[in-house]
């Protein structure tokens, strides 16, 4: 046996493993080579010195710990462990809601503009909201007796969604007086409050706004619902009252979420950067816009309407134009019927009073509505009768 | 505990909390001092002290007794040190020998502590430097006392890979701590 061959059996020795013919020649080897032996006994101190070594102790409480970790969990975590945990579900899991989020983000992103858009335009063409509406038949009755039952309808709904306005926002302040619009030759003409009215400040037409965008995600049967319910209440007076509580309601509620809107950085923003007359906001109109608007506005009545009885319909009609539009304003629409011309115009407020006016001379002229606190600018609808 | 015991190992497998208790009571310093002389850090030896217990807690209801409790929960400690060490994710914390030497020796008399220090520093830094799976044959069978039989089965390997690794540790040991050796 080599020197080699007998030290590659000291652990063997040391462990008391060596096979039954290792152990003679090991010992026979070890007997004749000193050298051997000085490194066994080197050997023997190494493998000492590691069992010598003391044993490690585990850190205080760490029985607990492990007792406590092993401790069932409750039904509900350990639910919520084998939902999130495992890697093929969780993943998933945060996939679909980072795509969901985006999804959100996007949408809102998209109907932003949208909403912007509406606003603007719904300032101004509110008015529409007779369009729609299939003509009344014209009775052979007189003037008085003829007033057509949704105009006067309107002007409830119009006056309450007003009050409504003005308590749910007393705070908010009226738009400037002088728009870019108003015309400089025209004197800005005071308002005339009537007796007992509380000057308080009347919403601005941009927030019917939100009902707009809202509704007009409506279903269109839903919107065709309404307007066959006009259509039915159109000759029953008492029964149209009563729809239109329905429709005020309506509006009570638009207008508070209109005071919202009031307070916000885009309404704060609009009477004045609204320098564009009607005739920008009526060539911004898209076809699907005014489609829609068809459905919402019948809720959006005019601020002012009444008749003019005029000799010369034609005449007072281009003369009411040239009125408006020196006096800043616009003609938003005109629609013929059976007994005459619809003319729904818009023109800053302080010109209404020189307007009503002039009115008169042009005819006789019978306001059906007329509230005391107007918007600005404020929407007029003009019934020409011959 | 007694490993070999069949009636306590019928309460293992049973799932009683208190035989549960009785066994990390009996095995928490073994389980830890191998996985602190692997690993080098009393953290993370805790952390593979606790992971050893808590699978074992997992697998007792199929454990078959075949091997001494202690061999299964070595060899247990055994993977998850070998797997940590092997993982490139492994926070490098290793704590200087003398330190592990502290830890170990925590309680004894400071004045033997002192005439020791400078040959136990040499020893754990000595067994530091043990290539990872030599240095877990020679913990296993000089420090923790197991058989070849059982180094071998806790580990998985031949019994000629064991008495071979185990003689390159102590061979290496032997060449490191040769000037404490006379």
């Amino acid at each position: 046996m080599s020197c080699h061959d007998a030290r590659e059996l000291f652990s063997a020795l040391l462990d008391e493993a060596l096979g039954a013919d290792e152990r003679p020649a090991l010992d026979a080897h070890l007997a004749g080579c000193a050298e051997c032996r000085r490194e066994l006994e080197r050997f023997r101190g190494a493998v000492a010195l590691v069992r010598g070594l003391e044993p490690a102790r585990a850190p205080a409480g760490f029985v607990d710990r492990v007792l406590a970790a092993a401790r069932p969990l409750p039904w509900w975590r350990r639910l919520a462990r084998a939902l999130v945990f495992p890697l093929p579900v969780k993943l998933p899991l945060e996939a679909a809601a980072i795509v969901l989020v985006g999804v959100i983000v996007g949408l809102v992103y998209r109907q932003t503009p949208e909403l912007r858009q509406a606003v603007r335009v719904d300032e101004v063409t509110a008015p529409r909201a007779i369009e729609p509406r299939p003509a009344a038949p014209a009775p052979p009755a007189p003037a008085p007796a003829r007033e057509p039952a949704d105009a006067r309808r309107d002007a409830d709904a119009a006056r309450a969604r007003q009050e409504a306005a003005a308590a749910k926002a007393p705070a908010t302040a009226p738009p400037p007086a002088v728009q870019s619009y108003a015309a400089p030759a025209t004197p800005p003409a005071p308002a005339e409050p009537r007796a007992g009215d509380a000057p308080a400040p009347v919403a601005p037409p941009a927030v019917q706004a939100p009902r707009s965008a809202v509704m007009a995600k409506r279903a269109p049967a839903e919107s065709e619902a309404k307007l066959r319910d006009r259509g039915d209440t159109s000759g029953k007076p008492d029964t149209g009252v009563k729809q239109e509580e329905r429709v005020v309601g309506g509006a009570v509620a638009e207008t508070d979420e209109a005071g919202r809107r009031v307070e916000s950085p885009m309404k704060s923003e609009g009477p004045t950067k609204r320098e564009a007359g009607a005739e920008r906001y009526r060539v911004q109109r898209a076809p699907a816009q005014a489609e829609s608007r068809a459905r919402v506005e019948p809720a959006a009545p005019p601020y002012v309407s009444g008749r003019l009885v005029a000799a010369d319909r034609d005449a007072a009609e281009r003369a009411l134009v040239e009125l408006v539009e020196r006096a800043g304003g616009a003609r938003l629409s005109r629609r013929a019927d059976a007994e005459g011309v619809v003319l729904e115009v818009v023109l800053p407020r302080a010109a209404w009073p020189a307007l009503a006016r002039e009115l008169r001379r042009l005819g006789r002229w019978e306001p059906t509505r007329e509230p005391a606190a107007l918007p600005d600018p404020v929407r007029v609808a003009v019934h020409i009768v011959g | 505990m007694s490993g070999d015991d069949p009636r306590f190992l019928e309460r293992l497998r049973a799932g009683e909390p208190r035989a549960f208790e009785e066994l990390v009571i009996a095995c928490q310093h073994r389980v830890f001092g191998v996985a602190l002389r692997m690993l080098g850090s009393r953290a993370e030896a805790e952390e593979v002290a606790q992971e050893t217990f808590l699978r074992a807690h997992r697998a007792l209801g199929a454990f078959r007794g075949e091997a001494k409790l202690s061999t299964w929960l070595h060899g247990i400690a055994a993977r998850l040190c070998l797997n940590r060490l092997a993982s490139g994710e492994r926070r490098l914390r290793r704590e200087d020998p003398e330190v592990l030497e502290r830890v170990a020796s925590a309680g004894g008399d400071p004045a033997d502590e002192l005439e020791r220090s400078e040959t136990q520093a040499a020893l754990h830094r000595a067994i530091a430097e043990l290539g990872e799976e030599r240095r877990l044959v020679v913990l296993l069978r000089d420090v923790e006392g197991l058989s070849y039989e059982e180094i071998a089965e806790a580990l998985g390997l031949e019994l000629g890979t064991v008495r071979s690794r185990l003689h390159r540790a102590r061979m290496d040991l032997k060449e490191k701590l040769e000037r404490f050796l006379g």
